[in-house]
């Protein structure tokens, strides 16, 4: 059918756009959401760059009005307000011009909080992929490649990690180290590697009996190397949709535990803990709970679409 | 055919190599709990017994790390705990009322297995169908629009789902109750608290559900339409059969592929009740972890942790059980990757 395949099209580049600009005004977020302004020319002709340089900016009041009227030009970022500012006569404002999706119970800038929040939510997602990815191709490596006791032992110890339900692991290992976006990275990334190292330890173990890892054996070259520089390279394509379900698999991950209070802790913003607070103040403030979620949804159906159409990529160039 | 005393070792098999990853289930457990900075004793007096006299303090320090086996090497530690363990003997929780691990855990384990089993459930009841129909129409608009439906529902993430479903059916049109398992000032076991306890279930066991259903429909439709590829369906289809045949057989195969999904179901159902029971007030053990994780319960999170982990061993270990009753063909000696 025509016209659902071209609203389903329409509909994926919709969503890519509105990810890209999300990852996009994550990575910008100090220049995109900042209540120091981007340039100033004073009146006496000096330039100045407060929101690079991080200089003293009043936050509101009759100070910044000064401030302002001392300039001969001033250019503020899109969103006038720093993740962390609370302005006290806006508490709990619906979204308006000033504030494009409203405010907190304790007057910030929810498009603030949440652009910033996307640095953490997609930092933290990014560095326990990585993490995943390393951990599941060393060690399945290792065992499809290294086989016999090496891979029975591996095996058991894939066999352990995937037996906790996906939360109950990183929560475990939350109740007994200090929390902190690195060790949440980390929490995540150690808590999820095993899909990886089912991909790679199987796939290892149907290449590794062809002809160029046994030429690359006779000519006398270290199991590593030839790991690293034969096997691997045939390997990787097998990980790439795995890895972009991993991904959103990290993210989503980051704002459940964050959601329930026990991932990144306030004040630092992140998507989870935003949506969090939306419970407390459901009655009065509905875009608490709406564009967190928004922003998550965005960035995990762009995300499974990747896998999607690197799985159907990726197929085509097998069968050709 | 395989000869009975085949299968029998099979399944023993399956059942011992369970039974050792469950070992190496509470050596991790145990392991994490040992490679933690900073000591649970400790932690606990600075949280709960702040105001006590240094005398006391200490006393009761001392009584803790004996209590907790502390004052042992690790892997006595560890074979205490595992003796412990197997004797269902869980210790005593951390937290302020210092009551025992395995009252706790009983007390709250009804919640959850009603929650958990009436969203299994729902699973089922919904996507099974819905995989079917799509599978049925494959490349036709209702599978289309159905897939392309379901790639959305993935990617909304379940606890949003439930925050505006909470904002929509409790907060604004008042058709649900926005949290906990019951009502105050109702009879226990009356027929108004059941159905109270009914209501304050809907939300939460939909969205728990909710949060498989894409997974397990696409899966599903994946399987029958593989199967409804095999060369036999094809052969029965060039005899003629009735649709309705074709639909029996076609399901009779898929069965076998489904049967370990329900073991991946009941897994992500752990892991979504952790969140969806904090979400609800509801009383059950995803709520009892999270309370634990907050207050460095290590007795309560270790016995939590473990637990769910044999909770998901045994669901596949049955999940086997039930593969090898109801395929025929699986061949037992071979080895399995």
């Amino acid at each position: 059918m025509r016209p659902a395949g071209t609203l389903r099209t329409l509909a994926t580049r919709v969503l890519a756009l509105a990810a890209a600009t999300l990852a996009l005004g994550a990575l910008a977020a100090p220049l995109a959401a900042n209540h120091r302004p981007l340039v100033t020319i004073s009146s006496v002709g000096e330039w100045s760059w407060p929101a690079f340089t991080g200089t003293y900016w009043p936050a509101s009041g009759v100070e910044r009005q000064d401030m302002e009227t001392a300039q001969e030009f001033l250019l503020y970022p899109p969103i006038r307000f720093s993740p962390e500012l609370q302005v006290r006569s806006d508490r709990l404002e619906s979204p308006s011009r000033a504030h494009l999706l409203g405010t907190d119970h304790l007057g910030r800038d929810l498009a603030s909080r949440l652009l910033y929040g996307g640095r953490v939510s997609l930092g933290v997602g990014l560095l326990a992929t990585l993490i995943a990815l390393v951990l599941g191709i060393t060690l399945g490596g290792l065992a499809g490649f290294g086989g016999g006791w090496a891979d029975l032992l591996l095996s058991r110890v894939i066999e352990i990690f995937s037996a906790f339900p996906s939360l109950l692991l990183a929560l475990t290992m939350i109740a007994f180290f200090p929390p902190g976006v690195l060790m949440l990275a980390t929490i995540i990334g150690l808590s999820a590697w095993t899909s990886i190292a089912r991909h790679v330890r199987a796939e290892a173990l149907r290449q590794r009996e062809r002809g160029f890892v046994e030429s690359a054996r006779a000519s006398g070259l270290r199991g590593s190397r030839i790991f690293l520089r034969h096997l691997l390279p045939h390997i990787l394509y097998v990980i790439v949709v795995p890895a972009a379900f991993l991904f959103s698999g990290a993210i989503l991950a980051e704002a459940a535990l964050s959601f329930i209070g026990l991932g990144v802790a306030e004040p630092s913003p992140s998507w989870g803990g935003v949506l969090a607070l939306a419970r407390s103040y459901l009655r009065e403030a509905w875009w608490l709970a709406l564009f967190p979620g928004l922003c998550l949804f965005v960035t995990l159906s762009a995300s499974n679409q990747l896998g999607e159409r690197l799985r159907t990529a990726l197929g085509q160039a097998r069968e050709r | 055919m395989p000869r009975r005393s085949e299968r029998a070792l099979y399944l023993w098999r399956r059942f011992l190599l369970g039974m050792l990853t469950f070992a190496g289930v509470t050596g991790l457990v145990f392991t994490i709990g040992h490679l933690a900075p900073g000591d649970p004793v400790t932690l606990y007096l600075d949280v709960h017994a702040a105001e006590l006299s240094l005398e006391a303090r200490e006393a009761l320090r001392s009584e803790l790390t004996r209590e907790l086996g502390l004052d042992r090497s690790l892997p006595e530690q560890y074979a205490c705990w595992m003796a412990d363990l197997c004797r269902l003997d869980l210790g005593r929780s951390l937290a302020p009322d210092r009551r025992k691990v395995s009252r706790k855990i009983l007390e709250r384990l009804p919640g959850t297995l009603l929650l958990g089993s009436a969203s299994l459930f729902l699973v089922f009841a919904v996507s099974l169908p819905l995989g079917l129909l799509f599978a049925r129409h494959q490349g036709q608009w209702p599978d289309r629009l159905g897939c392309a439906f379901l790639d959305l529902l993935y990617a909304a993430p379940y606890f949003w789902v439930a925050v505006l479903a909470q904002y929509a059916l409790s907060v604004k049109l008042g058709w649900l109750p926005f949290g906990g398992s019951a009502s105050f000032g109702l009879d226990q076991g009356s027929l108004a608290s059941a159905g109270e306890r009914l209501l304050h279930m809907i939300l939460p066991a939909s969205l728990l559900a909710y949060g498989s259903l894409a997974f397990v429909a696409r899966f599903t439709r994946g399987v029958v339409l593989e199967s409804a590829g095999q060369t036999c369906v094809a052969l029965a289809r060039a005899h003629g059969l009735p649709g309705r045949k074709l639909l029996t057989r076609t399901l009779r195969m898929s069965i076998l592929a489904l049967i370990p999904l329900g073991a991946t179901a009941l897994s992500g159902i752990l892991a979504g009740s952790i969140v969806i029971e904090t979400l609800f007030s509801w009383p059950g053990l995803g709520q009892l972890f999270v309370e634990a994780v907050r207050g460095r319960d290590y007795p309560l999170v270790q016995a939590l942790s473990a637990l769910s982990a044999l909770i998901v061993l045994a669901s596949h270990f049955a999940a086997d059980l039930a593969m090898a009753w109801a395929d025929p063909r699986i061949s037992f000696g071979a080895k399995r990757s």
